[in-house]
Order: structure tokens, then C-alpha cells, then sequence
């Protein structure tokens, strides 16, 4: 859980050019209506979670039940990687 | 007919008191109840010492409170003034500072906040006031004498010394063109505006005054809706928007990473974007999944409302590899300036220089960039006309095209170089989705040229470049090509040059040779 939500404050901090400090970003802050992420943001971090963690978000697997705050994200991912593991060890030879 | 934005308020009101003004999470606001709550918004304004041609900050939530402040504002012959959520504070001082804003209209949550934030010693805001703290006040109009020339609003733009400047307003300006996109767009009482762009960005002039030309309804898009494009499409299908103005990005991600089908938003007649150019191949494609949305492009920096227009044409020329910005609006006069300060003729490029009813009075307080921004052009050299800083060609139809920025022009190895023709080299590109190409200063070349991609599939950035070696000559190649998940968009979702610039300046410093 950790993880997933440290590299998020990473990259709202570092890659999206957020003003504030990553303490500042708590489990639970609902990103949008704060502000710190806008739709392009939004986007940039769906694209970097694809890429860093090799799952494919759906178009309509965009929305703020998933990747509202933190916490959802983290939630979000968790069940991706999952389902991408049973995936993985139903397809793999007995 | 009225020349006075309040007035298509109070026109509407008496006509069908009973029509939907406003929807939002409060539900159904009559024409009637605007009216009335902005005269009482009006009338408590006035009793703080609001006097006519004051600016007033308006710090409001996309609600119906918003439309509240617009009205209540003009209502009292003062002129409005967006102070957008979610900026920092210092901007909004500057902005309060700069437009002598004595009273800002506040959500009553956040009035106390933006006490701390905006008064206090060397500001001029002395008075915070909640919209709901008028209710005590009759809602009757008052009695105010405003002329058609007299200020309506300011938006502060950012200028290119790196200070916002604040593009003011008339009635007589909006309502120019206000008046004009009702008919043009046959806006009617059964139509329903979605609000999407903030106060601060003048696309809002359309969906709140067209709304109120027609007795129209304007739905408010709340922030948190719009950053989700499936949750967008599904409040544009619910709440049954039948016009939408935006820039060209949002309108793609509404209809393109909503997981929308063709069909899905029936009641979507005309879709309405400006501010940008929008890529040919998305709008193709939002094309497909709209089948029966009228699509216009329209055009004009601030200072000229919108001055172009082009009906986007259906189905879309297989050879159209750049939209044009169209034709002039009625009443408004457009000159291409060329180099050597001749009308640029048909096929020659120039900058864009417009006149008319619709071209702003000045920028606040700032006579010298005014009287610059406002100067005659050669065919008429006696009427000021505002110079565009835009590069424009007309064809031999009479379409007026535009090609690129002014200020994007730079010197690289002693040749002029305009990034716009950089970034539409890319653009030909099959992988490219978007780009965008900064100069970044430097003392041996003049300039390096840097661009970013927004890829549409993986694709090398070695590549790219090489494929912009094929189309342009060396000089124009960019130095440093680097591919994104997104361009950095400013808070009106326009690249943000800026942002990328400095990104580049610097890695140029950290890397450079």
C-alpha cells in the first residue's frame, strides 16, 4: 500500500510540478477538488501508472472511485495487479 | 435591441419568468429567481459603496452563485472580475491590486479565507460578501444608469513581461458578439449551455449571455465531473446539453477517453470550440462519434471576444491538413499586417490585425501596452485596430488561416525559424497525437529548438527527429525531442509554453554539450 501511494506523491510532486510537499498529500485528500490534479493530470498519472507498473487502465476505469484520493488509487492498483497476477497463473502451463 | 449584458437578463425574466436559468447540484433556478437574487446581490453591493465603473472580484464556485455574482455585479454598473479557485494567492493579489478591487464576492465557506488571503495591509480589497447575505434586500432592479461603452468585465490574460494584464470589457463589446452567436448558433429557450470553461476564460461570455439572449439554460460543469471523461459524457447525456463550447482538448476528451459510442449524446446539436487548434485527425474522429453535431471552429484572443468563425464542413475534406479559422464575424473588420507594414495580400502571411465592435476598450491601467496593443493598421490609417501578435493568411475564398504566433518566431544559427512550422513538421507524423516547440536561448546558436511529443503509440524519439530531418531543413530539426504523457496546460487548458520552456532551460543547463 505504501508504495503505490509513495510513487504517486512522487509524481504529482516531481512530474506533474505540484507547489506543495508531499506530506502535505494524505491518504484520503480528494485530489480533484483540491485541485491537484486537473484532467490532463489525471491523465498523465494513468499513463505513468501504466507504464511503471504494467497495468492497463480503461478508459472507463477513470473515475473518481478509483482514482479519486490516494487511497483509491492505491485500492485501484491493488486489484489491477491482482487480477493481472490470477491472469498470469491461469494462463500458465501445469 | 439592448446593448447592456444585465438587460438579456431582465429581458429574459419578464418574458418567461418560469424558464430554467440555471441547473446545477441545487437544482432548477428560474429566470425569475436570477433576476431577482442578482438585483438583491445588486442592491447590498451598492450599499457597500459599490459605485458604477468599480470592479468587483468575483471568487465563486461553478454554481448558480456564480451567475449571481455576474448579474448582481453588472446589476449595479460595476464590472466583474474573475478571481479564479485554485490559483495561488499571490496571483490574485496581484490581479486585486492591479483592478483596485475594493469588495470580492465570496462562497460564504470560504469568505473568511479569502479575508486572510486578500485584505490586510497594502490591498485594496476591504469588503469580503457571500452571495446569500443579500437576501434581506428587495429584488427589484436597481436604478442604475449604464451606458452601453460602459466597462462589463475584466479577464486578466498573461502578458508577455511574465505580469497579467487585465482586457477590459464593454457591454457594448460582449454584446457585439453575444447578440450575434445566439442567431448564428439559433439558440432558443429549449436549448441547454454547458458551462465548462471558468469565468476567467472568455469562452464563459458564450454559454452565460447566449443562455440569457435566448432564455436558455446554463449548466454549470463542476470541476470534479469534467477531470473524468466517462463521468462528463454521462452528465452531458443525463442533464441533456444540447450546445458545448470548450477547447479543443477538453471536447476530445469528452468524446474520445469517454468510452463513448457513435450516437451516445443525442441531444448534443452544435459543438463549439476555440482557443486552440484542434489536431485534424482527433476531430475526425469526434466527428465520427457525433454524428450529428454541428462542429465550429472559432477564433479571437480575448481582446477581440471572437472575432472568426468557420463552420466545419461534413464530412470534412479528405485533403484539409489544418483547419481555418474562417470568416470574419458581421461588423468586424480583419487586415493581415505584413513585415514591411503593407496589407498582406491574398496568400501572403501577415499578423492579424481586427477592428470592430466586439475588440476590447484597453488594458486596465496600462496606457502604454495599450496604445501599442491598439494601433492603427495599413488599410485603414485612422481606426485603431488591435494587433493579434498572430500570423494569418486569407485564401483565395476569402478564409482567413492561421499559422502561427508572432513571438514564436526566433532566430536559430542566424535563420528565422517559426516553431509553429516545427510542431506542424511533427504533427504529419502517424505517431504524433500532439506537440508542442520551445526555443530555449543560447549563447552560441541564438536559439535551440526543443519540442515535445505526446505519442500515440510508442514510438522512438530518435525517430521523430529523424522524420523532421526529412521534411525540414537542419536548422529547423529540434536539438532536444523528448516524448510526454501530456503537455502542461495553463489554468484556461492552453499549452503552457511557458512551463515547457523552463523545463528545457533547465535540462539544457544540466546537459548541455
Amino acid at each position: 500500500m505504501r508504495n503505490t501511494a509513495e510513487q504517486v506523491r512522487k509524481f504529482i510532486v516531481e512530474d506533474l510540478g505540484w507547489g506543495g510537499s508531499p506530506s502535505e498529500l494524505t491518504d484520503n485528500l480528494p485530489l480533484i477538488e483540491k485541485g491537484i490534479l486537473d484532467s490532463l493530470g489525471l491523465l498523465s498519472l494513468v499513463t505513468h501508472l501504466e507504464n511503471s507498473l504494467g497495468i492497463q487502465v480503461d478508459d472507463r476505469d477513470i473515475v473518481p472511485e478509483n482514482l479519486g484520493t490516494l487511497r483509491t488509487i492505491d485500492q485501484y492498483v491493488a486489484r489491477k495487479l491482482e487480477e493481472a497476477r490470477s491472469q498470469k497463473a491461469a494462463s500458465a502451463p501445469m | 435591441m439592448t446593448e447592456l449584458l444585465h438587460h438579456l437578463l431582465r429581458r429574459s425574466s419578464a418574458r418567461a419568468p418560469h424558464a430554467t436559468a440555471v441547473i446545477d447540484d441545487g437544482g432548477h433556478m428560474t429566470y425569475a429567481e436570477l433576476d431577482r437574487r442578482a438585483n438583491q446581490l445588486a442592491r447590498l453591493l451598492l450599499s457597500l459603496g459599490v459605485r458604477p465603473g468599480d470592479r468587483v472580484g468575483l471568487h465563486l464556485p461553478r454554481t448558480a452563485d456564480a451567475l449571481v455574482g455576474v448579474y448582481g455585479v453588472l446589476a449595479a454598473g460595476a464590472a466583474y472580475v474573475p478571481l479564479p479557485l485554485g490559483v495561488p494567492v499571490s496571483r490574485l493579489r496581484t490581479i486585486a491590486t492591479d483592478a483596485g478591487i475594493r469588495v470580492v464576492v465570496a462562497a460564504r465557506e470560504e469568505a473568511d479565507r479569502v479575508r486572510a488571503d486578500l485584505g490586510g495591509p497594502g490591498s485594496p480589497v476591504a469588503e469580503v460578501v457571500a452571495p446569500h447575505e443579500a437576501a434581506e434586500w428587495p429584488g427589484t432592479a436597481p436604478e442604475i444608469a449604464v451606458q452601453p461603452d460602459d466597462l462589463a468585465y475584466v479577464l486578466y490574460t498573461s502578458g508577455s513581461t511574465g505580469n497579467p494584464k487585465g482586457v477590459m470589457i464593454s457591454h457594448r463589446n460582449a454584446v457585439s458578439f453575444v447578440a450575434w452567436a445566439a442567431r448564428e448558433f439559433e439558440v432558443t429557450e429549449a436549448d441547454r449551455l454547458a458551462n465548462h470553461a471558468p469565468l476567467h476564460f472568455d469562452l464563459s461570455v458564450f454559454d452565460v449571455f447566449a443562455a440569457a439572449w435566448a432564455g436558455a439554460a446554463v449548466v454549470p460543469v463542476p470541476t470534479t465531473i469534467a477531470a473524468f471523461p466517462s463521468v462528463l459524457a454521462e452528465f452531458v447525456r443525463d442533464r441533456r446539453i444540447t450546445v458545448w463550447y470548450s477547447v479543443p482538448s477538453a471536447l476530445n476528451l469528452l468524446v474520445s477517453r469517454s468510452g463513448l459510442n457513435a450516437g451516445d449524446l443525442p441531444d448534443l446539436r452544435l459543438a463549439l470550440f476555440a482557443g486552440e487548434v484542434y489536431p485534424v485527425p482527433l476531430l475526425r474522429r469526434a466527428m465520427e462519434l457525433l454524428p450529428d453535431t454541428r462542429f465550429y471552429n472559432l477564433y479571437g484572443p480575448t481582446e477581440t471576444n471572437v472575432c472568426t468563425y468557420y463552420p466545419v464542413p461534413r464530412p470534412l475534406p479528405e485533403d484539409c491538413a489544418a483547419l481555418p479559422i474562417g470568416l470574419p464575424l458581421p461588423g468586424v473588420e480583419l487586415c493581415a499586417e505584413s513585415d514591411d507594414g503593407r496589407p498582406a495580400g491574398v496568400g501572403e502571411t501577415g499578423e492579424l490585425c481586427v477592428r470592430g465592435a466586439t475588440v476590447m476598450r484597453g488594458y486596465l491601467g496600462d496606457a502604454p501596452r495599450t496604445a501599442q496593443a491598439l494601433r492603427p493598421a495599413p488599410d485603414q490609417p485612422d481606426i485603431p485596430a488591435y494587433h493579434t501578435g498572430d500570423l494569418v493568411t486569407q485564401d483565395a475564398e476569402g478564409h482567413w488561416h492561421f499559422l502561427g504566433r508572432r513571438d514564436s518566431q526566433i532566430k536559430t544559427r542566424g535563420y528565422r525559424v517559426e516553431l509553429g512550422e516545427v510542431e506542424r513538421a511533427l504533427a504529419t507524423h502517424p505517431a504524433v497525437l500532439e506537440c508542442a516547440a520551445v526555443a530555449v536561448p543560447d549563447d552560441e546558436f541564438g536559439h535551440l529548438i526543443a519540442a515535445f511529443v505526446v505519442p500515440r503509440e510508442e514510438v522512438a524519439a530518435a525517430r521523430l527527429t529523424a522524420h523532421c530531418r526529412s521534411v525540414l531543413p537542419s536548422y529547423m530539426v529540434p536539438w532536444r525531442l523528448r516524448t510526454v504523457a501530456a503537455l502542461p496546460r495553463t489554468t484556461t487548458d492552453k499549452i503552457d509554453y511557458r512551463r515547457l520552456k523552463a523545463d528545457m532551460e533547465v535540462s539544457a543547463h544540466a546537459q548541455h554539450r
